[in-house]
């Protein structure tokens, strides 16, 4: 388990992140989210070890990390390119055995993985003649091929195609799976919701939310009602916006185009379901299974 | 129970039995045994509320099943016993074993851990490798090889026909005795600068000091043959005046003869130069692709900068001695089909020593390259570079400007950056002793090992200048092409390389681009605690979080 606590991080009067804590467990695939600038970058550096932060501990297993603890670590920095004149073979090998790894062990895995990745044919090419897509999967076969202990990957389905986010994506689940913590960033909030187990979210430098996903949506509090017309459905609104406890949110904050719906936030769920109730036209009533971007709107 | 004791069986046929396990099962064909399935795994311990509760779960989470597993149900339940007489994996070898992987003992990922400790030194042999091979495929290499050798090959031949000593051309001044007032008319007849001098011994020390380049003793009786006294080389414009031609004495015999040193110290000065060049360029173009790509980023959080930064420097001097190797064999070779074998002994210990201080040199050329590459501003960048081949062709060049002047030479040979070249000269006009060029040697990699210490800690502290605001902020002008560098750096995310800055403005000259502001940015701060990878404190992982099985028959670095 990868543990990070109270990192703040400061350049000059900027500060990049402030008190940022996060785990990472095993066999979970924990997606850092937030819009550009928000610090996921500087909050990977930091786990890798490149910058050392202002405040806060980095801990795996109980302990405070240093160099050679990040030796097995696997890292995929936001930039794509590698060495464009190395065969997409001998730069996985190359990669994996700066881990460690044996010749035989490095080769074998950077087959399979380029097997997984469908660039097995691609495999004796120099990076250079990849496509952009390509030379993203065979990033991520390199970052994979020493079987890391720690993933820690920046941005790791940019450049990515549907189908190839969807190899990617198997590959590091079932790295996940073999007890592996495996830590991404996105600033897409889609993506990440469909991908990650667990969820920090940041915003200038601060977590706004972190958990897995039915964990944040259960802390919203976040509830909808389904009217018969956009009327019954305008005069229920009306209704509960009068309701004390109950926080209606307009369409422009759900980014709802329903019109038959309304969702609020209530603190207490069954004066929330006493207020439906009393209203008329509601043919479903129940918790608002909301989207990361829909639970995060309000924190950012 | 925990999770991993929970198998979704989308195929329940029973693996050992050959006849049912030929049978494929269509997974999504949902009239097929099994197919929708969510079945429980029961262990011995396992209650019957609990199969139900997990069952329920996995219906609750939208599993494709939708089979109730009570235990009181009827269904045949494949349970894993250990005690069953199956063959475990261990028995059959790898490549044979079942691809359903049982989960526990084998890894999804289908990967295999084997590792061993990796030194520093183990480290930057890697990096040297890497370095070596990626430059050693490129047609620069292969063109500057090819050049070297036949320029070795054309200096043979050019050598061979002119192998007589003889003095570079200019002002000559010519050292007379007892001429008197003769002087003056034999200097207008002559066309020669002429030194009088009262005895002989006062005129030999004229050309041994280079005050004079050669001394015409004249027999005072007029009964004796005159002699031309010069010091090492043939004095040939001072010849060319005096007919009928006089035989020259020489008051130093050099070891090599001028000529043949002359092509061999030009000879030593290209390859000098060809080859801090090639591989200096090598050098920054390849750390350069590593910082913009932030390879240098996994490196550095992989193995010790330090060791990355030996390796570049070390991989690419281990090229130098193929260029090397290549120019004095065709050399050595070149000399003895031409029957120079005299000459090729005569030249061995400058040859020798020019190898030596030679591949020093080029270390110490590598380490400024690394130091020119680290820096984020590209105006910065420029400059060092451009001082570094400055420095290199001076110092293969002004030696031989000097040739005549034996003293200049002689502090010239003790300069690292001169040295390569000076030393050889003095070792082929005979007058270095062989403890001079050890010592000359020794100052180079005393220099070259202080000169990678400060690239290395170049390397190592500016590791993230110029990759993004965690490494480096970076504030591009306010105008034209810079401008929009700016504005595509800020689209580009959050780290944006400021590299595209540099080459936005650079495309139209605003190098400027991306000057930045100094101090408490992080990268001041980025981790110089690299220790060597033998000391690093173990880190466990229990083997509920990773099967052990995963490991088994390889050495897993703690």
């Amino acid at each position: 388990m990868l543990e990070l606590t109270g990192i703040t991080l400061k350049s000059g009067r900027k500060t990049w992140l402030k008190d940022v804590s996060l785990t990472a467990r095993p066999r979970r695939l924990t997606g850092i989210v937030g819009q550009r600038g928000s610090g996921k970058t500087e909050l990977v550096r930091v786990i890798m070890g490149l910058i050392t932060p202002d405040e806060g501990t980095v801990e795996l297993e109980g302990h405070e990390l240093g160099f050679g603890d990040r030796q097995n670590f696997g890292y995929l920095p936001a930039e794509r390119g590698g060495y464009p004149g190395m065969k997409v073979l001998e730069q996985i090998v190359y990669l994996a055995r700066l881990h460690g790894m044996t010749m035989g062990a490095a080769e074998r895995n950077a087959v399979t993985l380029l097997s997984r990745l469908d660039l097995s044919d691609r495999a004796y090419a120099p990076l250079s003649h990849l496509s952009g897509t390509e030379v993203a999967r065979a990033e991520i076969a390199a970052v994979l091929a020493a079987d890391p202990d720690v993933v820690v990957l920046d941005e790791p389905f940019d450049g990515l195609d549907a189908a190839s986010t969807q190899k990617v994506f198997s590959l590091l689940r079932d790295h996940a799976d073999s007890g592996v913590p495996v830590i991404f960033t996105s600033d897409s909030y889609e993506l990440t919701e469909s991908v990650a187990d667990d969820v920090i979210a940041l915003d200038h430098g601060k977590v706004v939310g972190k958990g897995p996903l039915a964990t944040l949506r259960r802390d919203a509090n976040l509830y909808a009602a389904r009217y018969e017309t956009a009327a019954a459905a305008e005069a229920g609104r009306a209704s509960l916006v009068a309701h004390p406890g109950i926080d209606v949110a307009d369409d422009e904050e759900t980014g709802a185009a329903d019109r038959e719906l309304v969702v609020f936030s209530a603190s207490d769920p069954q004066a929330a379901f006493a207020a439906v109730a009393a209203t008329s036209g509601v043919t479903e009533y129940g918790a608002h299974n909301a989207s990361l971007a829909e639970l995060l709107k309000e924190r950012i | 129970m925990t999770d991993k004791n929970k198998k979704d069986l989308t195929d329940p046929v029973d693996p050992t039995d050959p006849a049912e396990a030929s049978t494929p099962v269509d997974p999504a064909d949902p009239t097929a045994p099994g197919a929708d399935d969510d079945l429980v795994i029961l262990d011995e311990d396992t209650d019957p509320g609990e199969a139900d509760a997990l069952a329920d779960d996995a219906d609750a989470e939208g599993a494709d099943a939708a089979v109730d597993t009570d235990a009181d149900d009827e269904i045949p339940v494949e349970t894993i016993d250990a005690d069953d007489d199956l063959l475990t994996d261990a028995d059959v070898p790898y490549e044979l074993r079942e691809d359903r992987p049982d989960p526990g003992s084998e890894p999804k990922t289908g990967l295999v851990s084997e590792f061993r400790d990796l030194t520093g030194r183990q480290a930057a042999w890697l990096v040297s490798n890497r370095e070596t091979v990626s430059v050693s495929r490129s047609p620069l290499f292969y063109v500057t090889s090819l050049i070297l050798g036949l320029a070795v090959i054309a200096a043979i031949i050019i050598g061979a026909q002119n192998a007589s000593p003889e003095a570079a051309a200019g002002d000559s001044t010519l050292a007379t005795v007892g001429l008197g007032e003769q002087a003056a008319a034999a200097e207008q007849q002559l066309g020669l600068k002429i030194k009088d001098v009262d005895s002989v011994e006062e005129a030999q020390e004229l050309v041994r000091t280079g005050e004079a380049d050669a001394a015409l003793i004249v027999d005072p009786s007029g009964m004796g043959q005159e002699q031309l006294v010069a010091l090492n080389s043939k004095p040939t414009e001072i010849m060319n005046q005096l007919q009928p031609e006089i035989e020259v004495t020489y008051l130093e015999e050099p070891p090599v003869p001028a000529t043949a040193s002359s092509v061999l110290v030009w000879g030593m000065a290209m390859l000098l130069l060809a080859s801090v060049l090639t591989l200096g360029a090598a050098l920054y173009a390849n750390a350069r692709v590593e910082k913009r790509n932030r390879l240098a980023e996994v490196i550095a959080a992989t193995i010790p900068p330090k060791a990355a930064a030996w390796g570049r420097v070390y991989g690419l001097t281990v090229l130098a001695l193929v260029y090397l190797v290549i120019t004095v064999g065709v050399l050595m070779l070149g000399l003895s089909i031409a029957s120079f074998n005299s000459l090729a002994m005569a030249a061995l210990p400058g040859i020798g020593w020019f190898s030596a201080i030679f591949l020093i040199v080029v270390l110490l050329y590598m380490s400024l390259f690394l130091w020119a590459a680290t820096p984020a501003g590209r105006r910065a960048r420029q400059i060092s570079c451009g001082l570094i081949v400055l420095l290199a062709a001076a110092g293969a060049f002004v030696p031989m400007v000097f040739a005549l002047k034996a003293d200049i030479l002689r502090i010239m040979s003790y300069v690292p950056f001169t040295a390569p070249v000076a030393m050889p000269m003095r070792y082929f006009a005979g007058r270095a002793e062989w403890w001079e060029g050890l010592l000359a040697a020794g100052i180079a990699l005393v220099v070259a090992l202080i000169a990678f210490a400060l690239a290395a800690g170049a390397y190592e502290k500016n590791l993230l200048r110029g990759a993004g605001h965690g490494g480096r902020t970076v504030k591009p002008r306010k105008k034209g092409a810079a401008a929009e560098a700016e504005k595509k750096s800020a689209a580009a995310g959050d780290s944006a390389d400021a590299e595209d800055a540099d080459a936005e403005a650079g495309k139209t000259g605003d190098a400027d681009a991306t000057e930045e502001t100094s101090g408490g940015s992080p990268a001041a701060k980025t981790a110089t605690k690299a220790k060597p990878a033998a000391k690093k404190p173990a880190v466990k992982k229990s083997t509920d979080e990773k099967p052990a099985a995963k490991k088994s028959g390889s050495k897993k670095k703690p």
